[in-house]
């Protein structure tokens, strides 16, 4: 059934409904497209015009240098957790995915899949004893807080990720490596590691967007306005004026969706390769 | 040990342990302590304005949670089961619909297709929160001016409390039917087609190979589906947050929503490790079901 090419009206009904579904997936992103780009005047009117009459970028002028609630801050906080988030993750889970792949001891086995059931637990269920252990610990409303916590939330998936990349390189080159004096460290960092980019991408990827979208830790584990990220702070811009301004908040969130986007453009076969790699998520 | 570093086999292991090392500190500081310390909260009576390790005071907490009225705990077991039986029911059973159809070889674009599909899934929470709210806007939203349009009456969607559980549902369908196209299309790929032609030229109809040979296949990938995403929905935080905050009338208010605003609104940290120990449990208990009758199924075969 799957490779003969059924009736006509069986072709036409698929057809209509991928059509259909691809439509229902757009369309609400279209709506903040279109809105993020329309004058406040049109945006505000009512009943609100499917396609814009005038296009103009006053809303993102706005939201970046004239609200008092929102400014650059918001996403540069994000890119900084982001990014923090995936350059820990690639370093730590290289190493440790490295240990599993090359290295044989006892309850090696145990240690990736004990890994992977810590990692189902929900975060929801940790969120009120990281809050208490924050406080004591003086990482609350800090930025190194939330980016060791990104990162051991990312450390199961990676080291899956980078284990699978690394099982993938032949050992020849290691020990012709090895038989001309490298340690486990130069083996690892010149030999290894180069033929892992790959691999290392698509850790890089998947941490980046994961800190880049985190939402519940950071409410509950920043408090001033300079630290929160841009996923906290759209409330703000939502709350400015009693009303919802739904062309500011659809500009900031166009704004949200382009670093995802470039990731996916660029990295897309690198992103492939390592959830093929990692067989997970 | 086959590998490069043969020479003394404490010496690797000692290797490998110091490789390991950042990884398992991580994992046992931000996921191992928090989690059992969350449960040891729950059965200790600690609030926010002195979170001090407040003194034990035994299954309070949970007996204070079961008993509290507003709103009522069984209303918002229920909503979390509403929400959740619904979310999947949809996403499951329409990534599996659209994995079928877009396995088909005939169909064109079928790259391009899933692409578009997978969009939603890869947004962050919060914007799909954000998005919808506008959609959902009585004056500025998509669907109302849609419904004005076409000519029918427009609804304050997330206002009326005889809507906006539907219109929560609908959103989270929206967001996660990409995971199961994906999972469900892994399935499909690993049946072998040659098998399904057999059947095809033995006279079997359509429905019928769906019926007796593919879904019994794609068994292991349903699970796989039913077990992530009823995790995934019933702790599901920032989408709805966003979305309703759990209102209007708690009629949105979920399991997760009730224990943060418990905790972080209303103070009283303990309290809220009790609703999270509860649904915890009973998301172990939903999970360990699915397995034992995915089992059970297997051994009747």
């Amino acid at each position: 059934m799957f490779s003969n090419r059924p009736s006509r009206t069986l072709r036409i009904f698929t057809y209509t409904i991928l059509i259909l579904w691809a439509f229902f997936c757009l369309a609400p992103l279209y709506w903040i497209f279109s809105t993020a780009f329309k004058p406040p005047a049109e945006a505000e009117a009512y009943p609100p015009t499917f396609i814009p009459r005038s296009i103009t970028l006053e809303n993102f002028v706005y939201i970046f240098t004239k609200s008092r609630n929102f400014g650059v801050m918001p996403f540069l906080n994000s890119f900084i957790y982001a990014s923090g988030t995936a350059l820990l993750t690639v370093g730590i889970c290289s190493l440790s995915g490295y240990a599993l792949s090359r290295y044989r001891f006892p309850g090696r086995r145990w240690i990736g899949v004990a890994m992977f059931f810590l990692n189902m637990l929900p975060a929801l269920s940790k969120l009120i004893a990281l809050y208490i252990m924050y406080s004591r610990l003086g990482l609350y409303d800090t930025r190194i807080g939330l980016i060791l916590l990104y990162t051991a939330g990312q450390v199961a998936f990676g080291t899956w990720v980078m284990k699978g990349y690394f099982d993938s390189i032949p050992l020849d080159l290691e020990e012709a490596a090895r038989v001309d004096g490298a340690s486990p460290w130069q083996c690892l960092l010149y030999v290894t590691l180069p033929l892992s980019l790959p691999g290392m991408g698509a850790v890089a990827v998947n941490a980046f967007s994961s800190g880049w979208d985190e939402f519940m830790l950071a409410l509950t584990l920043t408090q001033s306005k300079e630290l929160r990220p841009y996923t906290v702070a759209l409330s703000a811009l939502v709350g400015e004026y009693g009303r919802v301004a739904w062309h500011h908040v659809s500009a900031a969130g166009v704004v949200s969706l382009l670093p995802i986007v470039l990731l996916f453009v660029i990295f897309q076969r690198a992103f492939v390769a390592g959830l093929s790699a990692g067989g997970t998520k | 040990m086959q590998v490069a570093f043969r020479r003394s086999r404490r010496w690797a292991g000692f290797t490998a342990f110091l490789f390991l090392l950042p990884s398992l500190l991580l994992i046992l500081i931000f996921q191992i302590y928090p989690f059992i310390k969350g449960v040891e909260y729950a059965f200790r009576d600690i609030e926010l304005v002195r979170p001090t390790e407040g003194e034990f005071v035994g299954l309070r907490n949970f007996i204070i949670v079961l008993r509290s009225t507003t709103p009522r705990f069984w209303t918002v077991v229920f909503n979390s089961m509403v929400f959740t039986a619904g979310s999947i029911a949809g996403q499951i059973g329409l990534g599996l619909f659209f994995a079928i159809l877009l396995h088909q070889r005939w169909v064109k674009g079928r790259n391009v297709f899933r692409s578009i599909f997978l969009i939603p899934w890869v947004i962050a929470g919060v914007i799909v929160g954000y998005t919808w709210r506008f959609v959902y806007d009585p004056r500025a939203g998509l669907l109302n001016r849609f419904l004005i349009a076409l000519g029918i009456m427009p609804t304050p969607w997330l206002i009326s409390p005889r809507t906006v559980m539907i219109a929560a549902i609908v959103t989270n369908i929206w967001r996660g039917v990409g995971f199961d196209l994906l999972v469900q299309l892994a399935g499909l790929q690993s049946i072998d087609l040659d098998l399904l032609d057999a059947a095809a030229v033995d006279g079997a109809s359509g429905t019928q190979l769906i019926y007796y040979i593919v879904l019994p296949l794609l068994k292991p990938f349903l699970l796989i589906s039913l077990i992530v995403d009823t995790i995934a929905t019933l702790n599901l935080f920032d989408l709805i947050f966003i979305l309703t905050g759990g209102g209007p009338m708690y009629r949105t208010e979920v399991m997760s929503l009730y224990m943060y605003h418990l905790a972080f609104d209303q103070g009283y940290l303990g309290r809220g490790s009790a609703v999270s120990v509860i649904l915890l449990l009973i998301t172990l208990g939903l999970v360990m079901l699915y397995i034992f009758l995915f089992e059970e199924e297997a051994a009747r075969v």
